[in-house]
């Protein structure tokens, strides 16, 4: 397995635009980060995911050298990035995890001071600031004080600022932290819009399931190392080898399922009871034929890899044992 | 350069945006100036408490307080010297005054005590100095009196000798006198009866004897008349005879009188001598004013400038001092704001060097308080326009060496403090030990030597020095050099420390203390 793992960063660095080599970072004794390595592709939306305190924000702000490696190198494109901070700066769009604007400033102040401050001229900051504004669907409430604005809208002006120089790689640190699940939706739509312009995207989150389904590739940070990288499938197949099956009836009744199929490997998750298995045809067969002889009615049925929360967690057993 | 101007028009914007913040950081030091200058712009004390007590008040003692009372202060006669004292205790009174018994002058004792509350320093000064004042010059107005008295006794005798007419008159009348005299004895010098009248009457007989020859005449008749002549003649020849020994007399009198007058004159000869002595020495008296003789020796205090009021003697002081907590509290405050703001990491992200944020900060906080101060400058023209206009080019240069300084301190002390309250606190501490370790409270000469020596380079002390020298003595720009190198050497230490915070402290603590809130 450790040899598939560096296969794969080889293969990802081949084309990676930002390389984090044996990188550790430590606030005095407290050791966030170590030796991690790291290659994002170009192009892609690269998310690292991590619980509270794994070190995903230290991650990003190691990544845009707001902080110096205790040891190992951060590259951008082949190159250190302490020593090319101007460009990196000109490069990279960095949306915190707390919005970073002016909040007495209106939305059009905010864009224009940002622009200026990247040295864009007052027409190339009209131009992108339209763009960008009905991009992030904030060209409606363009002259309202920032201060005034819903969280959702916040999170789309920060980014939005973030954007404003038209950055190559654009760095968000837990996007969706804070938004309903209607403005999380929005979010991630956003994200997948804004890659489709041919940007890259590294982000982080704790919310799995949601950043799963935007993210061409996920890291996953647990106690200061990357403990696995990889797009969703692969990371998947690699630790998860059931397949899980979820099946709703009508009569809510799955006790004797748990009975048929024993405790191991069956969870009733809401109104659905799922099992995992490793023949997946082999076991909807024998569910099919049970739901007939009951009598009962079948809602849905449905198959499918476990979510990247089993991942983690067969992750996170795993070390253990090791 | 579009970048600095962006920064600073931002800073701008969020001060124009925070209303409550402007008004505060613009009006609030107007607002401050504007209260001292309606309190100090007059040289007068008002409302000052004085409890009096004597066993017996005189005249004088009256006419002291009435003259203390004439000049505002309010004057209260105590019924005993401890209420008196105890009315100072409980802040009745500022000052109590105990005048002894029967006040006199020439008395035995006249001694004026004075019970002050030192614990208001300031005051206390101020009124010991003022009542003081009132009572020597009380004092001295009696000591004149007397003087004067004496004076005009002087000036009287000096009068009466210098006027010798009486003398000079006497003098002329012996002098009279004593030629007639001489004239008298001349003429009876002259009569020579003896010689010359004798021969006439021999003559006369001589005569009287042909007319007895005569025949046409008659003989008795003749000879009657000639008796009658003979007898006159005997008799004039006899009075004549008396006379010559008269004149011996008279001669040996009149020779005495010439004697004696001689003697009288050479004795007020002598007496016109002292005269002309006491008149001398009178005369060699320069001084006779009662007012210099009663103090020879005076002191007065005069101001080096032109009489002002307080207001434009504090005016340098406390434009130094508003500069100073302004400078040091605003530049303070929008650093620590810069630092916790939300867009402080989109600015580090920016590519953008720290210096022009540095430079921003410092020119956003500098102009702020050049507005401040040119308001400041327009309201004050109405009451001093003369002195504010004459030596305006050197105050510019001044004032802006000195909000410099406070601003770049102000500066230094919002970059070194993590939180907006440790800064604000820090702030105002170093606000407050600039204004400890300076002339505003006590002067620094009244210091132990070896907290005066660090003192005196006091930035605060330093730039009201300077100000002052510019402000109210009209100083050339060259004349204090030596106050603009150290401050300039103030401003320059202060960005080298600015400079050496912003390069090795990790700001990124104000990310994580926000991620809190």
């Amino acid at each position: 397995m450790i040899e598939s793992d560096n296969w794969n960063i080889k293969r990802w660095a081949m084309s990676a635009i930002i390389n984090l080599h044996k990188v550790s970072k430590a606030f005095g004794n407290n050791l966030i980060l170590r030796n991690v390595n790291l290659s994002i592709p170009e192009g892609k939306i690269f998310g690292i995911m991590g619980g509270n305190g794994s070190g995903k924000t230290t991650l990003l702000r190691l990544l845009v050298g707001y902080y110096k490696p205790n040891s190992g190198s951060v590259l951008y494109k082949g190159q250190d990035i302490r020593g090319i901070m101007p460009m990196v700066r000109k490069t990279f769009g960095f949306a915190a995890q707390e919005s970073s604007f002016y909040p007495e400033l209106t939305i059009n102040e905010n864009m224009k001071y940002f622009g200026r401050l990247y040295g864009l001229s007052d027409k190339l900051i009209g131009e992108n600031m339209k763009q960008i504004l009905r991009f992030v669907s904030l060209d409606h409430v363009r002259n309202r004080l920032s201060e005034n604005l819903s969280t959702g809208m916040m999170r789309r002006l920060d980014i939005a600022c973030s954007l404003i120089h038209n950055p190559d790689v654009l760095i968000l640190d837990e996007p969706t932290e804070d938004l309903d699940p209607l403005l999380r939706k929005e979010m991630l739509d956003l994200l997948l819009r804004i890659k489709a312009q041919g940007k890259t995207i590294i982000l982080t989150s704790h919310l799995l399931s949601e950043v799963e389904s935007v993210c061409d590739r996920i890291a996953l940070l647990h106690e200061k190392d990357i403990i696995a990288e990889g797009d969703a499938y692969e990371l998947k197949k690699r630790y998860c080898e059931n397949e899980e099956i979820a099946l709703r009836l009508r009569s809510g009744d799955y006790v004797n399922f748990l009975k048929l199929f024993g405790k191991q490997g069956v969870s009733i998750r809401g109104n659905k009871v799922v099992i995992e298995t490793c023949d997946a045809n082999d076991t909807l067969h024998h569910l099919l034929h049970y739901v007939e002889r009951t009598g009962d009615d079948i809602i849905s049925i449905s198959a499918s890899m476990p979510p990247l929360e089993n991942v983690f967690e067969k992750i996170m057993k795993k070390r253990k044992n090791d | 350069m579009i970048k600095l101007w962006n920064i600073i028009q931002k800073n701008f914007q969020l001060l124009v945006r925070s209303r409550i913040s402007a008004l505060i950081v613009v009006l609030g030091p107007l607002f401050i100036i504007l209260l001292v200058g309606i309190a100090f712009n007059t040289s007068n004390l008002f409302d000052i408490g004085i409890g009096a007590y004597s066993p017996s008040y005189s005249g004088l003692s009256d006419g002291i307080l009435d003259d203390l009372s004439k000049e505002s202060f309010s004057v209260v006669k105590m019924d005993s010297e401890d209420t008196c004292i105890g009315s100072v205790r409980s802040g009745e009174n500022h000052v109590c005054l105990v005048f002894p018994a029967d006040l006199k002058e020439g008395s035995e004792d006249t001694e004026i005590k004075f019970y002050v509350d030192k614990s208001r320093l300031n005051l206390a000064w101020i009124i010991i100095d003022s009542l003081s004042a009132e009572v020597s010059d009380r004092s001295t107005k009696l000591s004149e009196q007397l003087t004067q008295v004496l004076i005009d006794s002087v000036t009287m005798i000096e009068a009466k000798v210098a006027d010798r007419s009486t003398f000079d008159e006497s003098g002329v009348s012996i002098d009279l006198v004593k030629s007639k005299v001489e004239a008298a004895i001349a003429i009876m010098d002259g009569f020579n009866l003896s010689s010359s009248n004798g021969s006439l009457v021999e003559d006369l007989r001589t005569k009287i004897d042909d007319l007895e020859d005569d025949k046409n005449i008659s003989l008795s008749g003749l000879d009657s008349i000639a008796n009658q002549i003979e007898l006159v003649l005997d008799d004039y020849e006899k009075r004549l005879s008396e006379m010559v020994l008269s004149k011996v007399d008279v001669k040996e009198q009149l020779d005495s009188v010439i004697g004696e007058t001689n003697t009288q004159k050479t004795k007020l000869d002598a007496l016109r001598g002292i005269f002309d002595e006491i008149e001398g020495e009178i005369s060699s008296i320069e001084i006779k004013e009662a007012g210099v003789i009663s103090q020879p020796i005076t002191t007065s205090v005069q101001p080096v400038t032109t009489e002002k009021t307080y207001l434009s003697y504090m005016f340098p002081t406390l434009l130094v001092l508003v500069i100073m907590f302004v400078g040091i509290l605003l530049s303070t405050t929008v650093v620590i704001r810069e630092k916790t703001s939300r867009a402080f990491f989109r600015n580090f992200m920016a590519p953008v060097s720290k210096f022009i944020y540095v430079l921003g900060g410092f020119l956003t906080n500098l102009c702020i308080i050049l507005v401040q101060l040119a308001i400041i400058f327009l309201v004050t023209a109405l009451f001093f326009k003369d002195e504010i206009l004459s030596g305006l080019g050197g105050v510019v240069v001044g004032l802006l060496i000195v909000v410099s300084v406070f601003v770049l301190l102000g500066m230094f002390l919002g970059y070194v403090f993590k939180s907006e309250e440790t800064s604000i606190i820090g702030a105002v501490s170093v606000a407050c030990i600039l204004m400890f370790f300076s002339n505003t409270i006590i002067p620094v000469e009244s210091m132990p030597s070896y907290l005066a020596s660090i003192a005196m380079y006091n930035p605060y002390l330093i730039a009201g020095n300077l100000i002052k020298k510019l402000f109210l003595f009209n100083a050339s720009l060259s004349s204090v050099t030596a106050e603009i190198y150290v401050l300039l050497s103030f401003a320059a230490a202060f960005v080298i420390l600015i400079w050496g915070v912003i390069s090795t402290k990790d700001f990124s603590y104000m990310l994580k203390k926000r991620k809190k809130k």
